[in-house]
């Protein structure tokens, strides 16, 4: 740089009163300084698996009744009072007839169904030598 | 890099980036806090300061003097008084005047010039962030000289009066 010119040229300032000093060394400050982005991943793991519990133990509105309705059933048949035979019914008026006419049923047979017998043996009875 | 660091070389570094960013843009400013901003946001430190400096204000000059040319297309914006240098006046040579015949240098002359004569750069790194060879840097240099020598009556020191 030797040229007259250029040496009387480069003693020009340049002006930079446009450029804030102090605002370029804080915004460079701020730029310089690296996001911490562990914090950022911390806090979005646990709002999800908050989201998750809340999902998980969240009271689902049951679409039916868990208990259903108790309907009363009756426990016996209900008693039906015994309804007067019907007059015109055919077996009262057989019994009826058969009444008249004296021809009721014969009595039931009262003898024993087994005679009073010793009961028949296949061999006769044993000698009494075997049985004493 | 240290704030120290930082601030030296804001300090050294930013009005010559101002000036040099001022030859395409209206908000040079804005220009060099960005590439200065930049420059901090990177992981690792560049090879070369200053040059990444000039290259990444060289790139931003250009977008937003593009931006600006079409928003003036649009705008009659009020002209508000650009200094390009702090003093009026250098060992008889005026502010004024000299602006004058930087603006009616060819961009590729101007810019080397401003690289060289305020930004201090090498031919070397002007040459890397232009993206030109050392040698094509040192002609248009020259060049830009020889046309300012012109523009501002100023003899040649190589040329002897008498020649």
């Amino acid at each position: 740089m030797s040229e007259p010119l250029a040496e009387r040229l480069s003693r020009f300032t340049p002006d930079s009163t446009g450029l804030d000093r102090d605002a370029l060394l804080f915004a460079a400050g701020r730029a310089s300084a690296r996001p911490n982005r562990r914090w950022m991943a911390i806090a979005g793991v646990l709002a999800v698996s908050q989201l998750l519990t809340l999902m998980a133990l969240w009271p689902r509105t049951p679409s039916a009744p868990i208990n259903p309705p108790i309907v009363a059933v009756q426990p016996f048949e209900p008693v039906v009072p015994p309804t007067p035979h019907d007059p015109s019914e055919l077996w009262v008026l057989t019994e009826r007839l058969l009444a008249s006419e004296g021809n009721s049923f014969p009595p039931a047979d009262e003898r024993p169904m087994i005679e009073p017998q010793p009961p028949l043996r296949a061999f006769g009875t044993p000698p009494a030598k075997y049985l004493n | 890099m240290r704030p120290d660091d930082f601030a030296r070389l804001l300090d050294n570094h930013g009005p010559p980036l101002i000036l040099y960013a001022r030859q395409w843009c209206d908000a040079p400013e804005d220009v060099v806090q960005e590439a200065f901003l930049k420059l901090v946001t990177l992981r690792q430190a560049p090879r070369a300061v200053v040059p990444f400096l000039y290259r990444v204000v060289r790139n931003a000059a250009l977008d937003a003097g593009k931006a600006a040319r079409r928003r003036q297309r649009r705008e009659s914006a009020v002209a508000r008084p650009v200094r390009w240098f702090v003093e009026p006046e250098v060992e008889g040579l005026d502010a004024a005047v000299a602006i004058a015949a930087l603006q009616r240098l060819p961009d590729e002359e101007r810019e080397v010039i401003v690289a060289r004569l305020w930004g201090g750069l090498s031919f070397e790194q002007i040459a890397e962030v232009i993206g030109c060879s050392a040698s094509t840097a040192f002609r248009r240099y020259s060049a830009g000289l020889d046309a300012l020598r012109k523009e501002l009556g100023v003899p040649c020191p190589n040329r002897s009066p008498n020649a």
